[in-house]
């Protein structure tokens, strides 16, 4: 069930600010009268807030602030074990952008991970992708017309 | 009263030898007074003796000294004229001697000039044949030498024509092979600007022609490639 939850993390960015609202909630769990979402919070964190609860009803531990928060640190754990691929991309990320790799690593790989992303511009278009193993494959667009170039380059003289 | 007859001999004896005693005494110191004056009278009259001499010695110390000043006198006078003698006699002298030597030298000057001038004209007769012997030896050598050196020279400048020709030959072959690998690299350098250039500008107008479906599409395509080789 918590795969949902995971699922709303595609970028580290994102897995540092689920992990510091996490840790928020843990220590003010048994505060009275403590509200987790402020008027400021990203949609994001709303979202991640309305899918938490769900989760917890589904549990139906909304009243055993124990086992809420077991659950939470279960998560917690969870989330700061997830493993990483540096992406290089040549333009800042919107968010239709993280959605859709998000959607495509969700589809297509049978692990989750999430996308630790740098921009940039001089690649072009495409992407460079290292591993957390450390391996370094560059399928930037640059790279693909520096690779056209050296093959027509006898042509071109 | 006195009675002989109390006198012994010894007495008398006594008596006698007092009075040859006192005698003696007396005769002693009479004759040493005398002896006294005596010597007295010898040591004046040895003393007056001296002062005679003395006296004398002076007074013909004296007349010697005058008599000999005198002498030097007449001497120095008798010099002095001597020498004026001498003088006006040395200058007439010194003259004649001077004249005759002048007159000698004249003579021997005039002989040894005579003498210089023919050796001189002979020594240069003799150097003018040598000169004229050595100008006729240098003539006849010089005009083999130059035959020689002409056919030397003649080789030497038709070797080194060769020498150049071949030289000139060489480095105009060295600066055209220069120029032409001048010419290759600063082309390939030109070709090369040329590649960057197209190459820049493709970059440039490719990478702003995608919009952001093409780059989502790029990068999803990446991603596919990374999962197929197992990247990811």
């Amino acid at each position: 069930m918590e795969q949902n939850i995971l699922n709303l993390i595609n970028t580290s960015e994102e897995k540092e600010e689920f992990i510091n609202f996490l840790e928020g909630l843990l220590e003010n769990i048994y505060k009275e009268h403590f509200q987790p979402i402020a008027k400021d919070s990203s949609m994001l964190v709303k979202n991640f807030w309305d899918c938490l609860n769900l989760q917890i009803a589904q549990r139906k531990i909304t009243n055993n602030k124990e086992e809420i928060e077991k659950f939470l640190n279960s998560l917690l754990q969870e989330i700061r074990k997830l493993s990483s691929v540096k992406l290089t991309i040549a333009l800042s990320p919107t968010d239709e952008l993280i959605n859709a790799i998000g959607k495509w690593a969700q589809k297509n790989l049978s692990q989750k991970i999430i996308f630790d992303i740098e921009v940039d511009k001089k690649i072009l278009g495409g992407a460079i992708i290292i591993s957390d193993e450390g391996r370094f494959m560059d399928y930037s667009l640059r790279r693909k017309i520096d690779y056209v170039f050296s093959m027509k380059e006898p042509v071109l003289r | 009263m006195i009675n002989l007859s109390d006198f012994t001999t010894l007495d008398i004896f006594l008596a006698w030898l007092v009075i040859v005693s006192t005698t003696l005494f007396l005769w002693a110191t009479y004759t040493l007074r005398n002896t006294n004056q005596r010597i007295k009278d010898i040591k004046d009259q040895e003393e007056k003796k001296w002062k005679d001499l003395e006296d004398k010695a002076q007074r013909d110390y004296q007349e010697i000294l005058q008599s000999a000043n005198k002498k030097a006198q007449e001497i120095i006078l008798r010099a002095t004229e001597v020498r004026q003698e001498g003088v006006m006699g040395f200058q007439d002298s010194a003259q004649k001697m001077f004249e005759a030597q002048k007159e000698a030298i004249k003579q021997i000057s005039l002989a040894l000039s005579n003498k210089y001038e023919t050796e001189l004209k002979k020594i240069n007769e003799e150097h003018i044949k040598l000169l004229i012997n050595i100008y006729k030896d240098i003539e006849t050598s010089a005009k083999s030498d130059f035959t020689k050196y002409k056919d030397i020279i003649q080789k030497q400048t038709f070797d080194a024509e060769r020498i150049a020709e071949q030289k000139i030959k060489e480095e105009y072959e060295k600066l055209e092979s220069e120029i032409k690998e001048l010419r290759q690299k600063k082309l390939n350098e030109l070709n090369s600007e040329i590649d960057n250039i197209i190459l820049n500008v493709s970059k440039e107008v490719i990478g702003k022609s995608l919009d952001l479906s093409a780059h989502e599409n790029l990068i999803i395509e990446a991603l596919e490639k990374a999962k197929k080789e197992k990247v990811i």
